[in-house]
């Protein structure tokens, strides 16, 4: 079956490439609605194999909070200039940072495959390029809402390996994160906001604090 | 029970802040706090236990106890001195006021209540969700006096806490994925006992991860940009709570991962690694301390070299984790007791720079004293409390590791102890240079105040000089 194979895995981390290269926090976050909307999948997928209907109960919580509230969050919050402002100046060129992003999905894919050889070790390494590429995003951006952006592509990388186990996370635990990464999401928005009102949406442009 | 009891006291307490005037509302943290400490001690030292504090928490070893301790502790003084100070720190604009008064103790309390619950609860998920939730709760505290300063601290702040919490995350993921038997209960109890069929590629990849993590929210080198900025911009009674409990929050978490791994085949791959970074932040941070001209940035790196040190004890066996947890109550004591003064220092003098507040003694004779012994006590210098713990430490390096490390420790405890002798001769001895910043009608000390500084200068002098009793004393407690 189709969805037993990496694809779903490759997919998710393609579109967390794009996130990263995404010039703008519209196209960002349209980047981070399918990359969770596969992640809700696998998250289906697992419930209906394994038919334990409290995997369906976390499912349910994935697909309102992270699918749901959180790129509403985005939207009600990140409004005008934050949202669709096209981003030009970011620390690498474009050529640049999509090799970076290719040579850490390499490099996680054969971290995962020598730490745990198969088919597993496949998917593991795909959730190890994931979260290494929206941690790059958080690195080399300059732009707070991509930062976010990078932060909340990551966290769906943490998701895909949390599929591989999902059987040992009790539901409480799975809702703790989904809390958690929504209230971060919010946090994380006001803050950009707070930022946006000193006249600036980039975070170098706030370098007073030194020593 | 009395673990639910404890955590739910500091949500009603949330929902009161709301709703309360604002007379009262700065007095619903200190009597939350102080009713936790009530509940903790009525229940410790009823005799149904051998061992003080063991019968509320029957089912937490001295880990979780000396973090749940501490936070209750520093947590009522910085409720108490808040209650004080916010008033005073953050000067009446008609219609404002109220409103930044009940954020404040509101998220005063989310943060002490996330503190609280990251040693109480058993679950590692849990343990993670609570422990990044520190940050969400400080974040606004951070920002609390909304100026572009405290704007970039905190963007800095939340930014590194939350790539830090994936890092740990994805390491706890990790760790559970490297166990083959379906542990279902998912606790720090059930994985230590299943530590030896754990993957042992998989656990090192799932320490590292943790280490970067948590040792980001602990304030370990080269992870710890965020500390100077967040402590120096904060609030002074938040600072303390930073320093003196949340940074043992996530060293709580490394810890409870250690313990896993030594339990498994992978004991001594995560003890080097610990104690690899512990004495890179002691070294970067000391060094970092000489080059000071903010107190509060002073103090910040000082934390850092205390986590190092902390680090440091919990990879040498029994006796660095003793005098590990010596050093965790004694620095937070030490600590919180100096952010509270530094909060003083800002108030009397506008500033935080320590060129423009000399001859302290000689302006505020109260302060420039309790100032002078606390620089004393974290430097290290006997009676206090950190002496002991600091030898202890130095001592397990010599048991355990080589004395030529042990003799590097020092040295470095050395360079400390200087530096924080000058800084604190400057600031509180000589001539006044600047005059102070107040005419006195905003800097009015309370006895809200002076408690929590004689306090903890009192309970750092016990620990100093009683500790040896309460170390034949501690053969009843587990390490």
């Amino acid at each position: 079956m189709w969805a037993e194979s990496p694809t779903v895995y490759v997919l998710v981390l393609l579109l967390g490439i794009w996130i990263a290269m995404s010039r703008e926090t519209r196209i960002a976050v349209n980047g981070y609605v399918l990359q969770t909307a596969l992640v809700a999948l696998l998250y289906g997928l697992t419930a209906f194999q394994t038919r334990d209907s409290m995997e369906y109960v976390v499912l349910f919580g994935l697909v309102v909070l992270r699918l749901g509230l959180i790129p509403w969050l985005l939207r009600r919050f990140l409004r005008g200039e934050l949202y669709t402002a096209r981003q030009t100046r970011e620390v690498f060129s474009p050529a640049y940072a999509l090799a970076l992003h290719i040579i850490l999905a390499v490099v996680g894919i054969a971290v995962g495959q020598s730490a745990q050889p198969g088919t597993l070790g496949l998917d593991f390494g795909m959730t190890i390029a994931v979260l290494l590429v929206g941690l790059a995003t958080v690195t080399i951006a300059h732009h707070a809402p991509k930062q976010v952006m990078g932060i909340l592509a990551a966290d769906n990388g943490i998701d895909l390996a949390v599929v591989l186990t999902l059987r040992r996370f009790t539901a409480v635990a799975d809702y703790a994160i989904f809390v958690d990464v929504t209230v971060a999401a919010l946090c994380l928005t006001l803050m950009v906001l707070r930022l946006f009102a000193y006249g600036s949406q980039h975070a170098h442009h706030f370098n007073d604090l030194k020593g | 029970m009395w673990t639910y009891i404890l955590l739910c006291i500091p949500l009603v307490g949330i929902l009161v802040t709301w709703l309360s005037s604002a007379s009262i509302r700065r007095w619903v943290p200190v009597v939350t706090t102080g009713l936790n400490l009530v509940v903790a001690a009525f229940d410790g030292f009823l005799p149904k236990s051998s061992v003080p504090f063991r019968g509320v928490f029957p089912h937490l070893d001295t880990l979780s106890l000396v973090v749940t301790g501490i936070t209750l502790v520093v947590g009522f003084t910085a409720a108490l001195y808040s209650a004080g100070y916010v008033p005073r720190d953050h000067p009446s604009v008609p219609g404002t006021q109220p409103a930044s008064e009940r954020r404040y103790f509101s998220l005063f309390l989310a943060f002490y209540l996330t503190m609280l619950a990251a040693p109480l609860v058993e679950n590692v998920v849990l343990t993670w969700v609570m422990v990044d939730a520190t940050a969400l709760a400080s974040v606004f505290l951070v920002d609390f006096h909304h100026t572009r300063k405290t704007a970039e601290a905190s963007w800095k702040y939340i930014i590194i806490m939350e790539v830090g919490g994936l890092a740990a995350l994805f390491g706890t993921v990790v760790l559970l994925l490297g166990e083959p038997a379906a542990l279902h209960d998912l606790t720090w109890t059930g994985l230590t006992h299943v530590a030896s069929t754990i993957s042992p590629k998989l656990s090192s990849i799932a320490f590292v991860l943790v280490l970067v993590g948590y040792g980001t929210k602990a304030g370990l080198v080269p992870f710890n940009s965020w500390l100077p900025d967040a402590h120096s911009q904060a609030p002074s009674p938040v600072s303390a709570m930073l320093s003196a409990i949340k940074l043992n929050t996530a060293m709580y978490a490394i810890v409870r991962v250690l313990h896993i791994l030594q339990a498994g085949h992978e004991g001594a791959f995560a003890n080097h690694a610990l104690a690899v970074f512990g004495f890179l932040t002691v070294i970067v941070s000391t060094l970092m301390t000489t080059v000071q001209r903010d107190v509060k940035r002073l103090l910040a790196y000082s934390s850092s070299e205390n986590l190092g040190l902390i680090a440091v004890g919990f990879s040498l066996g029994p006796i660095g984790a003793l005098g590990a947890y010596l050093q965790m109550v004694n620095h937070s004591v030490v600590k919180s007791m100096l952010f509270y003064q530094s909060g003083e220092l800002l108030l009397a003098s506008g500033t935080t720079e320590m060129a423009q507040m000399r001859g302290m003694i000689r302006r505020i004779p109260w302060l420039g004293v309790t100032l002078l012994f606390g620089m004393l006590a974290i430097a290290g210098a006997p009676p206090f409390g950190l002496f002991i713990s600091e030898f202890t430490i130095i001592f397990a390096l010599v048991h355990e590791a080589s004395p030529w490390l042990a003799a590097l420790i020092t040295l470095m405890l050395v360079i400390l102890f200087a530096n924080f002798l000058t800084y604190a001769m400057r600031i509180s001895l000589g001539t006044p240079s600047h005059p102070l910043a107040t005419d006195g009608s905003n800097y009015r000390p309370r006895w809200t105040t002076w408690v929590p500084m004689f306090s903890h200068t009192g309970v750092s002098l016990a620990l100093g000089t009683v500790l040896p009793y309460l170390l034949v004393l501690s053969r009843f407690v587990r390490i």
